[in-house]
């Protein structure tokens, strides 16, 4: 555009230079008719025609457009003073860039997790329903409920975690039946092949399977290379006829989708049933309550028509809510608390900037004044400043935005455990278009305070004194008030970061009853013509053969699998978490057995209880020889053990009740029988040995594949909610001190700029250098001071509220306390180095001479 | 407040002649300012200063549209040529000049009128 309009400029100069050129030979010609001599002509002409320089310039002027050129011209000079100022304005380059950062990574993650957790284009038509699964009904439910009107299609989804068995090995996935339309309905396809297709239900031969991205990559050679694939999917053959793009992943984190069997069918088995969910695409002008109250009708003829041949009463409730406002709930809460810090910290990073760029201007005072002396005109000063300002906090905030827009790619696998909606999740453009935005609103707004405060200034001409005594007062009480805020702020932040930081750390040491080290645990999936009692045949057989140190069966795992409660004993009951274990459990698990004795082969009608449970129940009494009711049937209290701590945050005291495992059943599940093999091992070496040991000797269970995973690799992923609360807390921690360090930095620049004259007259009276340095230290000190007491007021209540969201919070920790108020005098410290150095440099009697 | 001009005319009035002067035909700049000068008997003596400046403001108002010829002599010269537009502002200026100069003269020689 500059340049176009240059080149149109200069074709106008060229025109008019040439017509002047035309004009001046004219006259020439004139006056040598006249009789003039040429010579003579030629200057005379000249002088006639005056400054033909002039004459141009007054030409090309009429062809400026004014406000263009005036901004070019201002913004020319505020590029060339931002250059100047580069140094000075470092800190407040960060500051604005940080925050941006900052709100673009969050904004990046509610978009993934709340805004837009699933892409789709009708969104709002793709409905997810509750209170749908109806069992023991002898026929298809999805025929019975697909008779709503209001629904267009009607769609199961069950998901369980399957061995997937491949050229390259097996692995388990999280292998998803659907059934016919699952694709139409999330209007979704294949980025290789296909999706699957109606004639894939009827189909007889494999089960036509449709891979994710990441799964095809990991496991099948890459997207392409999978089309074709033969695989085993929970025991069935399998074909891989499609691979989904990588954004698509319903219901997260699916790794092979395939057709979901019509009833009597067989289908393929699960190590661990996962769930199933209804999706129904509503018909177009059908509100959700339609779908509702249709749904509900067929129900209540369920009810009236089936109840009286089953005598199954088939619920009374249906659940309906958009898919988008389904995957958006779980993950609510945690968003609108990250938003909240990111608006304290927004908050902090405005202010400090503010007062960092007031500082910044009133250091340039002299300049301005000298600017206004020579004839610039106030407004004119005050257009080059405001748009300085904004120009910096335009490069700071696209700066920060961009790179939170990186920093989120970059810390993606980190936070993905949070919630596998974040694996998937892309950058939207306009995501990043809004990060930038509030990037340079943010710079803006800080620019305005000195934009503001220098239009207050009452007289620009003086070079000595700028503001009158009473103004200078309340704009000192102003900054303070905020600096006193932000410190405030910081603290509970930074206190925020260490409780959660000491509460990851007893997370982590907490006592679980069991040593996790060198424990391994199986899922076998036993075939129906295995023997019962097979898979604690082959643990006895791992401990006989010195394989393993010890082994056991269980129902189910500590830590990994859901737990399951009963009310024991005789009212007023007692809840405890109920486990089936075979003999040699606890030996396994390393629990000791402090009364009595642990179960033996074939044992039932007994029970071992845990402490807290004994206690319960029994007080000091010994618990050994009780009778307690589970189930409505007695058992003899044969042992007491230690207690088992699943919970890590430690928000419940579980008790548990331990059964013997007779029959080696575990809970049915699509028609397959998994029981749980524990295993000691000498370490950790030994324990990879067995994994490859433990494949063959399942399959002649018979059992069908193995899944084993480490105890510690269990814990790992129970405590990665706790390491990324401490994540995201310590990096606002340590925003929020590097914002407070700058905001300390700006209040005591400024105010050493403005007691410039002060510290010349205390000088003049024979006050030392380092006497104005400690009153330097000591102003930056009080205003920290008074900002750590009252942060630290605000911070207890903040945290005791915090304290119903995240269990296990000790909100009243002295040592985070302590450690933020001393690393918030650190900051003041250091920040107040700078500008004590630079008066300690200065001529201050000099000052006062000026 | 209209500024004076700087020859002493009243704002506009060099834009005036310069339209009036076109509407007996299409001229070059140097021939233009010969043929005000002569037609007001020398009184009026423009500038170069204030002819060019004036003729791209009104080339740039659309009064006026210039392209390049040759002179009497044979020389290439830009020449203006007066627009429908510019016929337009020509009659309102000199209305608004009758107008203003019967004003004046009333002024001037009350007994008159």
């Amino acid at each position: 555009m500059r340049m176009w309009s240059r080149l149109l400029g200069r074709r106008r100069t060229r025109t008019v230079e040439d017509e002047v050129r035309s004009h001046l030979a004219e006259r020439v010609d004139d006056l040598i008719d006249d009789g003039v001599p040429a010579a003579e002509a030629h200057f005379r002409a000249l002088r006639e025609f005056g400054s033909v320089t002039r004459h141009l310039e007054d030409s090309r002027e009429v062809w400026r457009f004014r406000p263009i050129d005036e901004f070019s011209r201002t913004f020319r000079f505020a590029v060339r003073s931002l250059r100047a100022h580069v140094s000075a304005l470092a800190p407040c380059l960060l500051v604005i860039g940080l925050s941006a950062g900052l709100f673009a990574t969050t904004l990046v993650m509610a978009d993934a997790l709340v805004f837009r957790p699933i892409q789709l284009k009708d969104a709002d038509r793709v409905l997810t329903l509750g209170g749908l699964s109806q069992p023991g009904l002898g026929w298809d439910v999805v025929d019975w409920w697909s008779q709503a009107k209001s629904l267009e299609r009607l769609v199961l989804t069950e998901s369980g975690l399957a061995t997937v068995e491949h050229s390259g090995g097996s692995t388990n996935a999280l292998a998803v039946a659907v059934s016919p339309g699952f694709f139409a309905v999330l209007q979704a396809s294949a980025a290789f092949g296909r999706v699957l297709e109606d004639d894939d239900y009827h189909r007889v031969g494999p089960l036509a399977l449709v891979a994710s991205e990441p799964f095809s990559r990991g496991h099948l050679g890459g997207p392409q290379a999978a089309i074709g694939a033969s695989v085993r999917v929970g025991g069935l053959e399998g074909v891989v006829v499609g691979v989904m793009p990588p954004t698509f992943s319903y219901p997260a984190p699916a790794d092979v989708w395939t057709v979901r069997r019509s009833q009597g069918a067989p289908q393929f088995s699960v190590l661990r049933p996962s769930g199933s969910s209804w999706i129904g695409l509503a018909a177009p002008g059908q509100s959700i309550a339609s779908v509702k109250s249709d749904l509900l009708a067929l129900l209540a003829r369920l009810n009236e028509t089936h109840t009286p041949k089953t005598g199954v009463r088939y619920g009374e409730m249906i659940g309906a809510g958009t898919i988008t406002e389904t995957l958006a709930r779980p993950n609510r809460a945690a968003m609108l608390a990250l938003l909240w810090s990111t608006g304290i910290v927004l908050l902090l990073a405005l202010a400090s900037a503010a007062t960092l760029l007031l500082g910044h201007v009133l250091e340039r005072r002299q300049e301005f004044a000298v600017r206004v002396a020579l004839g610039a005109s106030r407004l004119r000063a005050l257009g080059q400043l405001s748009l300085e300002m904004v120009m910096l906090g335009g490069i700071a905030g696209a700066v920060g935005g961009l790179a939170g827009a990186a920093l989120f790619n970059a810390v993606r696998p980190v936070i993905a455990p949070l919630s596998p909606l974040l694996a998937t999740a892309g950058v939207r453009p306009t995501v990043i278009a809004v990060g930038l935005v509030a990037g340079a609103a943010i710079g803006l707004l800080a620019g305005l305070s000195p934009v503001l405060g220098t239009a207050v200034w009452n007289d620009w001409n003086l070079l000595r004194e700028r503001i009158s005594d009473r103004g200078a007062r309340r704009g000192r009480r102003m900054r303070n008030a905020l600096v006193v805020f932000q410190v405030a702020a910081a603290m509970v932040l930074i206190v925020s970061a260490g409780v959660a930081f000491r509460t990851f750390v007893q997370a982590s040491d907490l006592s679980l009853g069991f040593d996790p080290r060198a424990l391994i645990a199986v899922r076998v999936v036993q075939r129906p013509s295995a023997e019962p009692g097979a898979a604690f045949r082959l643990a006895q057989q791992l401990v006989d053969e010195h394989v393993a140190v010890a082994a056991s069966v269980t129902s189910t795992i500590p830590l990994a699998d859901a737990r399951g409660f009963l009310y024991v004993g005789a009212p007023p009951t007692t809840p405890a978490r109920s486990l089936v274990v075979g003999p040699g459990f606890f030996r396994t698990l390393g629990v000791p057995v402090l009364h009595g004795r642990d179960f033996r082969l074939g044992e039932s009608g007994t029970a071992i209880v845990s402490k807290r449970l004994a206690r319960q129940r029994w007080g000091d009494r010994p618990a050994v020889g009780q009778l307690l009711l589970v189930n409505a049937t007695g058992r003899e209290v044969i042992g007491v053990v230690d207690d088992l701590q699943e919970d890590l945050e430690g928000r419940s005291e579980d008790a548990q009740v331990y059964l013997p495992m007779v029959v080696n059943n575990g809970p049915p599940s699509l028609g397959a029988t998994i029981v749980k093999l524990i295993v000691r091992c000498s370490g950790p070496r030994a324990c990879a040995g067995i994994e490859a040991e433990l494949a063959p000797r399942i399959e002649r269970l018979p059992g069908l594949m193995v899944w084993s995973e480490t105890m510690e690799t269990v814990l790992g992923s129970k405590l990665a909610g706790a390491k990324l609360r401490t994540l995201v807390s310590s990096t606002y921690g340590v925003l929020s001190f590097i914002l407070a360090t700058a905001a300390i930095y700006g209040l005591v620049r400024y105010a050493v700029s403005a007691r410039l004259r002060e510290f010349g007259i205390r000088v003049a009276f024979g006050a030392s250098g380092s006497s104005i340095q400690k009153l330097i230290f000591g102003y930056g000190l009080r205003v920290t001071a008074v900002g750590i007491v009252i942060g630290a007021l605000l911070a207890v209540p903040m945290l005791a509220l915090a304290r119903s969201l995240v269990f296990g919070l000790s909100f009243l920790d002295p040592l985070a306390y302590v450690a933020a108020a001393a690393a918030l005098l650190v900051s003041c410290v250091l920040a107040a180095v700078g500008p004590a150095r630079r008066v300690a440099r200065m001529d201050l009697q000099r000052i006062l001479s000026e | 407040m209209p500024r004076p001009d700087r020859h002493g005319l009243f704002p506009g009035a060099l834009e005036m002649m310069i339209l009036q002067t076109l509407r007996r035909g299409p001229m070059h700049g140097y021939a233009l300012g010969q043929s005000i000068r002569r037609a007001s008997d020398e009184l009026v003596h423009v500038e170069e200063g204030s002819l060019y400046p004036a003729l791209q403001r009104m080339l740039k108002s659309g009064w006026l549209q210039a392209e390049w010829g040759l002179s009497e002599r044979n020389r290439e010269v830009r020449i203006y040529r007066l627009t429908r537009e510019g016929r337009k502002q020509l009659e309102r200026r000199v209305s608004a000049f009758e107008r203003l100069l019967e004003g004046v003269v009333k002024v001037m020689r009350p007994s008159e009128s």
